[in-house]
């Protein structure tokens, strides 16, 4: 009698040890959670992030434009007139076509990484920026529009580029504002 | 909040009660058990004991749209899904709150093709993009603080 009695509750109290064996062993480990807002975990070398274009450096050769899969890229180009003084990039590149829009998508863009790929100069990078919520749909389109700082540049032979370059120079400008 | 919605001026007692309701709302966003593509992956990633990205902040996923205010569309939205979207939004009680997840719910991302909608703001009105493809789970937290963000400003005696 007395047997059955110990033997039935240890058939109740042994699972119940068991269980809470594996509790107790959770309870004196660290725990996992990363408590975002305040830490963050460290990113791979070679995550892929928001994309990043250095414009010093870009020729507008449309490679990461026509590569994209998604089509998010997309760019004004205007060539550069002949008498204007020579720029280099950053590698030794002359600077023929200006830029004078490069708006990335980002709503669009699946950050694949395969418009850095063909960049001949490498100017266009993945940041490690991974953080994208907002509110309207317009804001996050990554308006790089290159040589912004030079719009004397666009404006030194307007007869040959006629509307083309005054439309990107009052762009520009009113960018700039 | 019925007949007495957006009623009354802006004065002590009236941002002080859309203050409390605004925290009351924010604090306790249950959003929908409801996934459409690969983000929802990363959705249950932001879930899981790794970010605990859900239940740190009081948002809870429930399995009814009666019982929830947030939509999350994680992931593509086919033309035969958006109906679906739209009924199921109309199911849930206001206020309601929708984040986009993901490229594709936003803007339709690399299916640019006959079966898939151009983004989901086209059947129901969008509060929070959230980007990427799919996003970190880090990147759907964020975009959750972007709505409790939003929501604190919401007016609600107020005008």
């Amino acid at each position: 009698m007395i047997r059955r009695l110990f033997r039935e509750v240890l058939d109740v109290f042994w699972p119940i040890s068991m269980g809470m064996r594996v509790t107790l062993k959770h309870l004196f480990k660290v725990p996992i959670t990363v408590q975002y807002p305040t830490e963050k975990l460290n990113l791979a070398s070679r995550f892929r992030g928001r994309l990043f274009c250095k414009m010093e450096d870009c020729i507008g050769c449309d490679n990461c434009a026509v590569v994209c899969p998604t089509s998010c890229i997309s760019m004004d180009l205007v060539r550069k007139p002949k008498d204007a003084p020579k720029e280099f990039t950053s590698d030794g590149t002359e600077i023929k076509i200006l830029v004078t829009r490069f708006d990335i998508d980002l709503t669009r863009c699946m950050f694949c990484g395969l418009c850095t790929i063909p960049c001949p100069t490498e100017c266009l990078t993945m940041s490690e920026g991974y953080e994208h919520a907002f509110y309207d749909k317009e804001e996050w389109i990554l308006r790089f529009g290159a040589n912004t700082e030079n719009p004397d540049l666009l404006a030194l032979d307007p007869k040959k580029q006629g509307e083309k370059v005054a439309a990107a120079i009052s762009v520009n400008s009113a960018r700039e504002e | 909040m019925g007949i007495l919605e957006g009623q009354f001026g802006a004065n002590v007692v009236t941002t002080s009660v859309d203050k409390l309701v605004n925290w009351a709302r924010k604090s306790s966003l249950w959003p929908m058990t409801f996934g459409l593509a690969c983000c929802a992956i990363e959705m249950m990633a932001a879930g899981a004991s790794r970010w605990d990205g859900f239940e740190r902040f009081g948002v809870l996923f429930r399995a009814s749209p009666r019982q929830s205010d947030v939509m999350i569309v994680a992931g593509s939205v086919t033309y035969k899904m958006a109906e679906l979207i739209r009924r199921l939004y109309d199911q849930m009680p206001e206020p309601r709150w929708v984040i986009s997840m993901g490229a594709c719910a936003t803007n339709g991302g690399p299916y640019n093709s006959y079966s898939h909608m151009q983004g989901v703001d086209k059947v129901i009105p969008v509060d929070v993009y959230v980007v990427g493809c799919p996003p970190r789970p880090e990147a759907l937290i964020h975009g959750i603080i972007q709505l409790q963000k939003k929501i604190e400003q919401e007016k609600v005696l107020r005008k």
